[in-house]
């Protein structure tokens, strides 16, 4: 590890910024469209909008997660008769049939780690207008846990994607995708470009403004 | 021509950093987030990894992963049919997500990490197109998911081994072994040391 531990000075306070595809530093110059030479990109110092954008998204997801969980994700059938499934009472079906592990995984994938961003969305924005007991070392890992676990949520769809194509035998069982499978999958997608959306460095701007974080 | 300044991107903290041995990381001395990575030998064994990926990308994709045998009756599952499937019961969005994520960016990053490296090989860095690759592994790199999928397999596998008789056939251990292929780019690909090729030209 080479790096210089005197006292930090942002690419912002030198008037640079970094492209954000490409990591290259350039000379910044606000009002006007700044592409990195490098890969053509469009640079900026914070990511445009960034605490309104992650807002919006946030409060999207959340909308999202009630179909999500209500609504059907797929439907066992036997003998063309069955219930429909939603992610929740899937789980409870595991955890009757004694599969403990993968309902436990499944669980997680698909009900606390959605949520958790969510909520660690909301935390972390609400934190950027007031005070917050943690640090900002502690909410940018925060941060990039949210970002993480992002895609692991998606477990569920591709469940049902397989289940879908690999139960056909005719009249006696069959698995159809409910409705619920595209709110879920919408509902992802919303957290992850909402956890994209959030500009991390903002969490440090504030406590140099405030100069209060240890 | 090596980049020696970088600001964090988690705390935006500028850090010079001196030439790095392969192996050292290089963190921000304010959040502690990685700034550089310097792999061992990273042009070669990126090639490695991306022939062996396409080679095995075929049959991971449209090799059936395991057939469900119920009452002598039997049906099997592939990437493909299971996107398949979804089209056909009108979930269209998830069966375009379920493409993109785990058929069309796996193949992306491959592509574009197989062509990438070569081309530093031949010193065709200098080229327009070399930086729109580039580029385009970058931005497919957030969006691939096939660890997810092969966790997916697993879930499924348990559900139904107490429903039917269940076999796995080749195309399993293809998607592993092309799951490893792709995830390990993450290891061996070094995206700065390649700019850093860009602007030595």
């Amino acid at each position: 590890m080479l790096a210089n531990s005197a006292s930090t000075i942002t690419a912002k306070q030198r008037g640079l910024a970094q492209c954000s595809t490409c990591h290259l530093l350039i000379a910044y110059h606000p009002l006007t469209h700044n592409v990195c030479p490098r890969c053509q990109s469009l640079v900026e110092q914070r990511t445009t909008d960034s605490i309104q954008k992650c807002w919006a998204l946030t409060i999207c997801s959340l909308i999202v997660a009630i179909p999500a969980n209500t609504m059907p994700i797929m439907t066992v059938l036997y003998f063309n008769k069955g219930q429909p499934d939603t992610i929740l009472s899937g789980i409870v079906t595991m955890v009757q049939l004694g599969m403990y592990p993968i309902a436990a995984i499944v669980f997680i994938a698909s009900f606390i780690v959605p949520l958790a961003k969510i909520v660690g969305l909301f935390f972390l924005l609400r934190s950027l207008q007031r005070k917050s007991h943690l640090t900002t070392k502690q909410r940018t890992d925060l941060y990039h846990y949210i970002e993480l676990l992002g895609k692991w949520s998606m477990l569920d769809v591709f469940v049902v994607a397989l289940m879908v194509s690999l139960v056909e035998i005719g009249s006696v069982i069959e698995i159809e995708a409910g409705a619920g499978a595209t709110a879920f999958a919408i509902m992802v997608i919303l957290t992850m470009v909402a956890a994209n959306s959030f500009d991390p460095r903002l969490l440090w701007d504030e406590g140099e403004n405030q100069s209060e974080d240890k | 021509m090596l980049q020696r300044q970088y600001a964090c991107i988690a705390c935006d903290a500028l850090v010079d950093i001196q030439s790095l041995k392969p192996g050292q990381v290089a963190k921000c001395p304010r959040c502690q987030h990685v700034i550089l990575t310097r792999k061992y030998n990273p042009i070669n064994s990126t090639i490695a990894l991306c022939l062996s990926g396409l080679i095995l990308y075929l049959p991971a994709v449209f090799y059936p992963l395991m057939s469900l045998q119920v009452l002598s009756v039997e049906s099997s599952a592939s990437l493909y049919s299971g996107i398949h499937a979804l089209w056909q019961s009108e979930l269209y969005i998830v069966a375009c997500l379920v493409f993109i994520f785990c058929a069309l960016t796996p193949l992306v990053k491959l592509i574009a990490a197989l062509l990438v490296s070569v081309g530093v090989k031949y010193q065709q860095t200098h080229h327009n197109w070399y930086r729109r690759l580039l580029v385009y592994y970058i931005r497919a790199d957030s969006w691939e998911m096939l660890e997810v999928f092969l966790i997916g397999i697993l879930v499924s596998i348990f559900k139904l081994r107490d429903m039917a008789t269940l076999h796995y056939d080749l195309g399993l251990l293809c998607f592993c072994l092309l799951m490893l292929c792709v995830v390990s780019l993450k290891v061996t690909m070094d995206k700065q040391l390649i700019w850093d090729h860009v602007d030595a030209r």
